[in-house]
């Protein structure tokens, strides 16, 4: 099983923890569940079958204002590069 | 020896097996709780939700034959043709409900999640009787997720029914008490990717339930099918509703291109029958052309039985 990881980060660079990380597109099926980002903003998705999957962010963080953000990540021979999405 | 994939494992040893015969098979029925009254369905199918419209070119189709896009055969085996995915499907039709503390959207269940590993992740779960809530297998057991130390049952789970962003009409129960079964605990096949949450009280008395049963191809292929559950792409905490016409099913699955988002896993995939509302699938994987869920079948329906006990 692949895994896609990566950080949430806010304009500035910081860390934006308890955003919630789901899989939108990719190739076959996937579980619906959201990661909540660590402390650290990090989190990690299980993807099953190589290809391009969407990842999507969203949080309201800071007075509650909805940022929501998105990234693309191939994961190829069962791996993926780590991704950074940054909101704001 | 054969692998039983519908013998349910806990993460409580004692747990002793319920058996129900043939004879006692049924649909399992609803309550609407005590509280107040319940919102009340459309004549064709759909909750009453003020904005919510049905999705244009779907209405007239409701009922498709079973021959229309049906899965593969080698699907059961070998899962899914490797397609793009995506969980919304062209327009997105949901509608936000916040009359959540009302029957029957306080049946429906915020999950906090944390699993093994200290991760943490959001999920949904709906009553089925006063302690029990049905749900996907995966949001109580973690199967094949590539991260070391996550795999196997979560630690706990915060259950919120009924939730509305940061109102919480029924407060938050903690639970450390799940069912699955050996097909999904033991062999990760997404053919039987259902489980239960247990909860230390009875607070189902109070939300009411959603009835569940096991239906024909037939009737589930000219049924409508509801969702209602908490995405992860919309304010954090709020319930969303959609629904559409069933558009095929399997052995054990249930395809629907009703919308929803990560967060949404273990949602009750729900019908109209004679007034109540009952559970046909428990959702569960966001897909190509269409969403699905784990279908009740007899052995599913038997072990919710069992776990409602």
């Amino acid at each position: 099983m692949a895994v896609i990881s990566g950080v949430v980060v806010d304009a500035d660079g910081r860390a934006v923890p308890d955003a919630r990380v789901y899989l939108a597109a990719g190739p076959g099926s996937f579980p619906d569940v959201a990661a909540l980002t660590d402390t650290e903003g990090r989190f990690t998705l299980s993807a099953g079958a190589d290809g391009r999957y969407t990842v999507e962010c969203r949080s309201e963080r800071g007075g509650g204002v909805a940022q929501t953000a998105g990234t693309s990540v191939t994961v190829r021979g069962g791996s993926a590069e780590p991704v950074e999405i940054r909101l704001g | 020896m054969p692998i039983e994939f519908h013998t349910a494992v806990s993460n409580e040893p004692e747990e002793q097996q319920v058996v129900f015969t043939a004879e006692e098979l049924a649909v399992q029925a609803p309550s609407e709780g005590p509280q107040g009254d319940a919102a009340r369905a459309t004549a064709d199918g759909l909750e009453n939700v003020r904005g919510y419209t049905r999705p244009e070119g779907t209405p007239e189709q409701l009922w498709q034959p079973p021959t229309a896009a049906l899965p593969d055969i080698g699907e059961a085996s070998f899962g899914p043709p490797p397609v793009a995915a995506e969980t919304v499907h062209g327009p997105d039709d949901r509608v936000q409900i916040t009359d959540t503390s009302v029957y029957p959207w306080r049946v429906h269940c915020s999950l906090l999640i944390t699993a093994a590993d200290n991760s943490r992740w959001i999920g949904t779960g709906w009553f089925i009787g006063p302690h029990t809530l049905a749900t996907a297998g995966h949001v109580v057991y973690i199967k094949n997720s590539g991260v070391a130390g996550r795999d196997g049952w979560v630690k706990s789970i915060n259950v919120m029914p009924g939730r509305n962003g940061n109102t919480l009409p029924y407060g938050v129960v903690t639970s450390t008490s799940f069912r699955t079964v050996n097909g999904w605990a033991n062999n990760g096949d997404e053919n039987y990717d259902y489980g239960a949450i247990i909860l230390p009280n009875n607070l189902g008395n109070t939300t009411g339930w959603f009835g569940f049963g096991v239906w024909s191809d037939a009737d589930l292929l000219k049924t409508v099918g509801n969702i209602s559950g908490y995405p992860g792409d919309k304010p954090a905490g709020t319930q969303w509703y959609d629904a559409r016409g069933v558009a095929s099913v399997g052995p054990r699955k249930v395809y629907y291109d009703i919308d929803t988002a990560g967060g949404q896993s273990g949602s009750s995939v729900y019908h109209f029958y004679n007034g109540g509302r009952y559970g046909i699938a428990i959702h569960a994987y966001g897909g190509a052309v269409t969403n699905s869920g784990t279908r009740i079948t007899t052995p599913v329906y038997n072990n919710y039985v069992a776990w409602k006990a």
